[in-house]
């Protein structure tokens, strides 16, 4: 066996005992033995595997953000584009009169369904607009007063007051819009409420109240807004917010007397006993009432 | 030939375990290839970059020619003829104290004429011959590894060791 094969056979291990002895005969022998002895030290670094993948998966995901950066400039031009499209569409929408109104006087409720069968309970002097034609494209009701909304799984679906935008995708919830007031609950689901330039989510169960600028975080214990079930519930409302509730649900005038209008009233009255709705929302405060011609005085006994 | 379940590599669990197979095995080729100075784990993980951006196009199976010839590109693309600058490590035995001075000197300088020999080879010697020695692979998994025939990568290694010895003995 030439020297090569058996260098060869000896690099790869594969040398027999006898193949072996030959071998270190050969006078290269000690120079090999000197180089194979010594080629650790050129070993290269041993690679934390662990580590070296945590920042590689770190870096990836940087990558993809930039690359989603490029993806959300897009959307933002697309963002304008429909701006336009929208625009004009409303614009022809309501040259053609698409809109639905459903308006609800003093004292009234109504009940009734979306093209999509979702559900719009509208509680008294209260109004809602919507686009008929449009809807399958945008789920979008604009409204005034107080309305309670089961929505059917879908595409967004969006509320617009005055104060803010309201916008689910399927759920309970109810919107009250009255004055300065703003009060969504949400009773299933998620709901995302945008005052100005703020957004908020409320969970199941949750409320966001937004009341002369101020905002205010609570919970709903209730499966449905009570109003629903003939009885109008407030938490933490200034007296006179009450006053023009319970005007709206039994078609009246209030006047109140000697009464500071500001003081935070809880507590609920029912839709269907004047007498018994009015002892439940003086009672607290000891005040006392007197059920005139052409309207009720409430005012402080002294 | 069966039809292969997975056609490509972007499923995280199989990238991970891809990157464990071959990230040892590309650092060293590109360590012993073009030494320490130009950043081989750099260029590792680049290739790794490069190829969970690709993962739709590459099969598990060309996974590894894929991340091997991506990072030697990389590689030469900032070599341009720079030099190799390998390194040796301290390798500390227990009983290296009882040695004397004399001995130490002597292995010192050894190591500097090896380091030099070892820059002085062609990459491809210096691959093969390190990946044997140092890694302790067998000639047939260096020549998978480098995508070449068993007797290239013998033939390679055993240049390799003539040409080391050479060099070091001053023949």
């Amino acid at each position: 066996m030439d020297k090569e094969s058996l260098l060869i056979k000896w690099l790869d291990g594969e040398l027999s005992d006898s193949e072996l002895a030959l071998f270190k005969q050969l006078p290269e022998y000690q120079s090999y033995k000197k180089l194979n002895e010594n080629a650790a030290y050129f070993k290269s670094p041993i690679i934390n595997k662990e580590k070296q993948y945590a920042i590689l998966k770190s870096r990836l995901e940087k990558e993809k953000r930039l690359a989603s950066n490029e993806n959300a400039s897009f959307k933002i031009l697309m963002r304008i584009a429909a701006i336009f499209v929208v625009g004009l569409g409303l614009y022809v929408a309501t040259i053609k009169e698409d809109l639905v109104k459903v308006n609800t006087s003093i004292a009234e409720q109504t009940n009734f369904s979306l093209p999509d069968n979702s559900e719009i309970i509208l509680n008294a002097d209260s109004k809602i607009k919507y686009n008929e034609k449009d809807w399958e494209k945008k789920r979008e009701v604009i409204l005034k007063g107080e309305a309670f909304f089961k929505v059917a799984k879908g595409e967004k679906f969006e509320v617009e007051t005055d104060l803010g935008t309201v916008t689910v995708l399927g759920t309970k919830f109810n919107v009250k819009q009255r004055g300065k007031l703003l009060e969504v609950h949400c009773y299933e689901g998620l709901v995302k409420v945008e005052v100005g330039e703020y957004n908020f989510k409320l969970p199941e169960g949750t409320s966001l109240r937004l009341f002369e600028n101020k905002l205010k975080k609570g919970k709903t214990n209730f499966t449905n807004p009570s109003w629903i079930s003939g009885k109008t519930t407030f938490e933490s409302v200034p007296y006179y917010v009450v006053v023009e509730e319970f005007e709206r649900q039994y078609g009246v005038t209030v006047v109140l007397n000697n009464f500071d209008r500001q003081k935070i009233f809880t507590g609920s009255f029912i839709h269907d006993n004047m007498d018994l709705a009015l002892k439940s929302i003086t009672q607290p405060f000891k005040l006392s009432y007197k059920i005139n011609k052409d309207h009720i005085r409430i005012f402080k006994n002294d | 030939m069966e039809k292969k379940l997975n056609d490509d590599i972007c499923d995280e669990n199989l990238f991970s375990s891809i990157y464990n197979k071959y990230i040892q095995d590309l650092n060293d080729f590109l360590y012993y290839k073009y030494g320490s100075l130009l950043g081989p784990e750099d260029k590792a993980q680049e290739a790794y970059i490069q190829l969970w951006t690709n993962c739709a196009k590459v099969s598990s199976d060309k996974a590894k020619s894929f991340l091997f010839t991506v990072a030697n590109n990389l590689m030469l693309n900032e070599v341009k003829h720079q030099k190799v600058v390998l390194k040796y490590q301290e390798i500390r035995n227990g009983d290296s104290d009882n040695e004397s001075p004399e001995f130490l000197l002597e292995h010192e300088q050894y190591l500097q004429k090896y380091k030099k020999a070892l820059e002085n080879l062609s990459e491809v010697q210096r691959v093969a011959f390190l990946l044997n020695r140092v890694e302790g692979k067998k000639h047939s998994e260096i020549a998978e590894m480098l995508g070449i025939t068993l007797r290239a990568a013998r033939k390679r290694i055993y240049s390799a060791v003539e040409n080391l010895r050479k060099e070091i003995d001053g023949i």
